[in-house]
C-alpha cells in the first residue's frame, strides 16, 4: 500500500497531525521497537506520522580528537547519540524512523515552520530516511487545530524550505565553532597552568550577553550617589487640598530648594494657566514572542524561559498558535470572528466577545514587526481539553485578552495641567483619567492606569500654599537587569534569536556567571569577561555577532550562502583562537588566580582586619572545632584579632556592609528558622569606633599626615 | 610579580595603586565630592562625605570598599 511518512518535531504534535488526518476515526497507534507511530488513511493511502525528539543530529568534529585538543576547524553533522552521552532514546528513535521509512514512497516534513524546526525535519529526512529531503514536501501551519492541519496537508508545499534549513545549519555550525574553540581555550589554559580542571565556557552570544551584565554590575558597584532636593507641596484650592509639583523635579542645590520654601511657605498664589488635552490610547498590538515574555514577566512574574515553555505547551494543546514568532500581525485568514465567537463560549470572555462581535467588522491593531513564517500569537478558540494548571491558565488568559483587546476601540485619556504662580515660583497640578475605557476593559488586569482627578479650576482662581517641604534625595544607581530587560537588551542589540535568547540567559545561571532575579554577574562571570576583554576583546564584542545575525537572515532570504558565512566566520575566528593559544600561559595564570580566589572567596571577608589590614577569614579551631573570624596576618604581623561567629547554621558572606561600622555582614541560615543577618564587629564592640578619614589624592593613595 | 590592588588583590591599573574597578570607584568618589560640595553650598569635610556614602544604600560596594581602605590607611598612619 502507498505510504506517506510525516515527520513532526514532538510526539504531541504527531498525535494531533494523525488525529486531524484521521477525520472521524481515532488514529491507530503502532509501536516499532518501542517508538510510537500513528497511522491514518487518506483514501487508499496509508499515512504514518512519527516525531523527532527535538534535535536528533548535531554538529561534531569531523575526526575524533582528545578532549584537550583545539583549535578544531573541521566539522560534520552526526547523530546525537554518537557524540553525546545518555542519548540512548534518541538512538532507538532514529533506528525506528529509518526502518519505517523503507515502507514510504512519500515524505512530508511537518516540524515547526522556523529555523530549528526546518533543520530537525531536514536532518531526519536526509540521514534517517536516506536522502528523502530532496523529494519531501512541507506542511506549513501555525496552529495544531484540525482545520489548519488538514489544510496544510492538502496544500503541502512541493519541497522543503531549503534557505531556512541552511540558515539553521549555519547558526549551529558557527555557534559550535565559537563554543568549542573558545571554551577549550579557557579550560585548557587553566588546566595547563594549574593542573586543575574546571569547566569554563563562553560563546558567540553568551560572551556579549554576559558583558552586558558585567558592565551594568560595575556601574552599580562603582556608583556614588549625589544629593538633590525635591519639593513636596500641598495647595488648597476651593477648600480642597491637593498635591502639586515644583516646576523643576529636582533642585541640585540645597540653597535653591530652601529659597523656594522660604519664598512660598504660607503664601497665596493664583492659577495662571489651564490646559486640558484628550489623546487616544491605541489598543495593544498582538503578541510577538519577546513582548509576550516581557508581559508575562511583568504581570505574572514568569521568567522568559518559563513563559516560553508554558506557551509551547498551550500550543501543543491546540489552545494558542505557534509562539516562537516575531510577528505582531494577524492575517484575516485566521478567521477573527470565528475565534472571537469560540472564545465567547468560555465564561471569562463571554461579555467581551459579544461586545466585540457587536462592533461589526473586526480589525486588529497590528504592530510593525512581521515574520514570514508565522503570525502573531493568538488563541485558537479551542476549549481546553484538560484542566490547565494555575500558570498555564494565567498565561492563556494573557494571550486571549491581548488578542481580544487588539480589536478594541482606542481608549481616550484626558490630561489636565494647571500652572500656579506663587511669589513668581511656578507649581504644576497634573491630573489624568480615562474618559473612554474602550480596550482597557478587555485587557483590564494587565492595563493599569491610575486616575488623578483635579478639582474644578479657573484661571485667576486664588490658591493657598498649605505646606511646602524640601526633601533631600539621592541619585539612584542604574537598575540590575532582570530576565525580561536582559532579553530586551539582547533584542535591541540584535544578538541571538527569539527562540534562543531565553536559553542563553539560562546558561549564564547554570555556568555560575549570573545570579538572582535582579541579575548580578558573579565574581566568576565578571573576571571571565575581564580576562577576555584584556586578551581578546573581539570575543565579547557585539559587532561580529550582530553582523552574523544579519547574514543568517540573508541566508533565510536566499541572498547569502551558508558556505560563505561559515568561511567568513573561520577567517574571523582563526586569528582569535591563535592569539588565545599564544597567551595560554598568561590567561591560565589569571584563570588559576581567579579559581583559587573563588575557593578562598567563600571563606574570606571583604573588610580587612582593623588592626593590621590583613585579610580576615572564617576559620575553625582545630581543637574545639568552633568557627570564628581570624586574621590571616597572625603569623606575619603577630595579629591576634578574632571575632566570634554563630556555631549553628550555614554562613553566607553578604555583599553588604554594616551601616554602623562598615564591616561585612554575615547571614546565618538554620533549618526551620528565619535567616539572621548580623555584624560580628558591632556584636563585640557594641559601639561604633571613631574613624579618622584621610585626604584622598588623585592617584587613590592616602596622604599621611 | 604583578602589583596587586590593596583592596581586592587584583592587578593594578598603571595610573593608580588600585585595580580598574576600584580605580573607577575612586574617580567617582572624587567627582562626587565636587558635586556634594556644590549641592550643599558649603564645605563638606571628607569625613562627613565618606560617612554619608558608607551609610547610603545607593552607594556601590566598590566605593564602600575603597572608603574602608582609605580609613584603614588612615588608622595605619595614625
Amino acid at each position: 500500500m502507498a505510504t506517506t511518512l510525516i515527520v513532526t518535531e514532538k510526539p504531541d504534535a504527531a498525535l494531533h497531525v494523525a488525529e486531524a488526518l484521521s477525520h472521524n476515526d481515532s488514529p491507530k497507534r503502532i509501536v516499532v521497537d518501542g517508538v510510537p507511530f500513528f497511522e491514518a488513511h487518506d483514501n487508499a493511502r496509508r499515512i504514518l506520522v512519527c516525531s523527532a525528539l527535538g534535535h536528533l543530529y548535531g554538529v561534531a568534529a569531523k575526526q575524533t580528537h582528545a578532549q584537550s585538543q583545539y583549535p578544531i576547524w573541521e566539522f560534520t553533522w552526526k547523530p546525537k547519540h554518537l557524540v553525546q552521552r545518555g542519548q540512548e532514546r534518541q538512538k532507538k528513535w532514529l533506528e525506528a524512523i529509518s526502518k519505517v521509512s523503507e515502507q514510504a514512497d512519500r515524505f512530508i516534513d511537518a516540524c515547526d515552520f522556523d529555523l530549528e524546526g526546518s533543520l530537525i525535519g531536514y536532518m531526519v529526512l536526509k540521514y534517517a530516511c536516506r536522502g528523502a529531503d530532496q523529494r519531501a514536501q512541507r506542511m506549513k501551519f501555525s496552529t495544531l487545530t484540525e482545520t489548519e492541519l488538514r489544510d496544510a496537508y492538502a496544500n503541502a508545499l512541493p519541497s522543503l524550505n531549503f534557505p531556512l534549513v541552511f540558515a539553521g545549519m549555519c547558526r549551529h555550525e558557527v555557534d559550535w565553532l565559537f563554543g568549542i574553540n573558545l571554551s577549550r581555550a579557557l579550560t585548557q589554559s587553566a588546566l595547563k597552568f594549574s593542573g586543575r580542571y574546571a569547566t569554563l565556557s563562553t560563546g558567540r552570544v553568551q560572551g556579549p550577553t554576559l558583558r552586558f551584565l558585567v558592565e551594568r554590575q560595575r556601574e552599580i558597584e562603582a556608583f556614588v550617589p549625589t544629593p538633590y532636593w525635591a519639593l513636596s507641596v500641598k495647595v488648597e484650592v476651593d477648600g480642597r487640598v491637593v498635591a502639586a509639583n515644583y516646576e523643576d523635579d529636582r533642585l541640585e542645590r540645597e540653597g535653591d530648594a530652601q529659597e523656594v520654601v522660604q519664598a512660598c511657605a504660607g503664601k497665596s498664589g493664583v492659577v495662571e494657566t489651564l490646559d486640558s488635552t484628550n489623546y487616544d490610547l491605541a489598543p495593544p498590538t498582538p503578541f510577538d514572542l519577546p513582548t509576550l515574555q516581557a508581559e508575562a514577566f511583568r504581570h505574572l512574574g514568569l521568567s522568559p524561559r518559563i513563559s516560553l515553555g508554558i506557551a509551547e505547551r498551550l500550543y501543543l494543546d491546540q489552545l494558542i498558535s505557534y509562539p516562537r514568532t516575531s510577528s505582531q500581525k494577524l492575517p484575516h485568514s485566521i478567521g477573527y470572528e470565528k475565534i472571537v465567537r469560540s472564545l465567547g463560549k468560555q465564561n471569562n470572555y463571554r461579555t467581551v466577545a459579544a461586545d466585540l462581535l457587536a462592533m461589526g467588522k473586526l480589525v486588529p491593531n497590528e504592530g510593525k514587526k512581521d515574520d514570514p513564517a508565522h503570525p502573531a500569537v493568538y488563541p485558537t478558540g479551542t476549549l481546553p481539553r484538560r484542566r490547565l494548571d494555575r500558570r498555564e491558565e494565567r498565561l492563556y488568559d494573557l494571550v486571549v485578552r491581548r488578542f481580544l483587546s487588539s480589536f478594541g476601540r482606542a481608549a481616550v485619556r484626558r490630561s489636565d495641567k494647571a500652572t500656579i504662580n506663587v511669589a513668581d515660583h511656578y507649581f504644576l497640578l497634573r491630573g489624568s483619567r480615562l474618559v473612554e475605557r474602550a480596550w482597557t476593559t478587555i485587557y483590564k488586569p494587565y492595563a493599569r492606569f491610575d486616575d488623578i482627578i483635579l478639582p474644578p479650576l479657573k484661571v485667576g482662581q486664588p490658591v493657598h500654599v498649605r505646606d511646602i517641604q524640601s526633601e533631600e534625595k539621592f541619585t539612584q544607581p542604574p537598575p540590575h537587569y532582570n530576565p525580561s530587560s536582559l532579553l530586551r537588551k539582547m533584542e535591541d542589540m540584535d544578538i541571538g534569536t527569539k527562540a534562543t535568547r531565553a536559553e542563553i540567559v539560562d546558561t549564564l545561571y547554570k555556568r555560575g556567571y549570573a545570579t538572582g532575579q535582579q541579575i548580578s554577574s558573579t565574581p566568576l562571570g565578571s573576571r571571565i569577561i575581564e580576562i577576555l576583554i584584556n586578551h581578546c576583546p573581539k570575543v565579547v564584542d557585539v559587532t561580529f555577532t550582530r553582523e552574523l545575525e544579519t547574514k543568517i537572515e540573508e541566508i533565510e532570504r536566499g541572498s547569502e550562502t551558508r558556505e560563505h558565512v561559515v568561511s567568513q566566520t573561520l577567517d574571523y575566528l582563526k586569528p582569535i583562537i591563535e592569539a588565545l593559544k599564544g597567551q595560554e600561559k598568561e590567561i591560565g595564570r589569571e584563570l588559576t588566580a581567579l579559581l583559587t580566589e573563588m575557593r578562598e572567596e567563600s571563606t574570606s571577608l571583604l573588610t580587612p582586619c582593623p588592626h593590621c589590614g590583613s585579610r580576615l577569614k572564617i576559620a575553625k579551631n582545630p581543637h574545639t572545632k568552633k568557627r570564628f573570624i581570624g586574621c590571616s596576618g597572625k603569623w606575619k604581623n603577630n595579629c591576634n584579632y578574632t571575632l566570634p561567629l554563630p556555631q549553628l547554621g550555614s554562613l553566607n558572606l553578604l555583599a553588604k556592609l554594616c551601616p554602623n561600622c562598615g564591616f561585612q555582614l554575615i547571614q546565618v541560615k538554620s533549618r526551620g528558622r528565619r535567616s539572621l543577618t548580623s555584624c560580628s564587629r558591632c556584636y563585640v564592640e557594641k559601639a561604633r569606633p571613631a574613624h579618622s578619614v584621610p585626604e584622598l589624592t588623585a592617584s587613590g593613595t592616602a596622604k599621611r599626615s | 610579580m604583578i602589583a596587586e590592588c590593596p583592596v581586592c588583590r587584583r592587578p593594578r591599573v598603571t595610573e593608580s595603586e588600585l585595580c580598574s574597578l576600584h580605580w573607577e570607584a575612586m574617580k567617582n568618589i572624587e567627582k562626587g565630592y565636587e558635586v556634594w560640595q556644590r549641592a550643599f553650598g558649603r564645605h563638606v569635610t571628607r569625613h562627613d562625605y565618606f560617612d554619608h556614602l558608607v551609610r547610603l544604600e545607593e552607594t556601590g560596594i566598590a566605593v564602600k570598599s575603597v572608603i574602608a581602605y582609605m580609613q584603614r590607611k588612615s588608622l595605619g598612619a595614625a
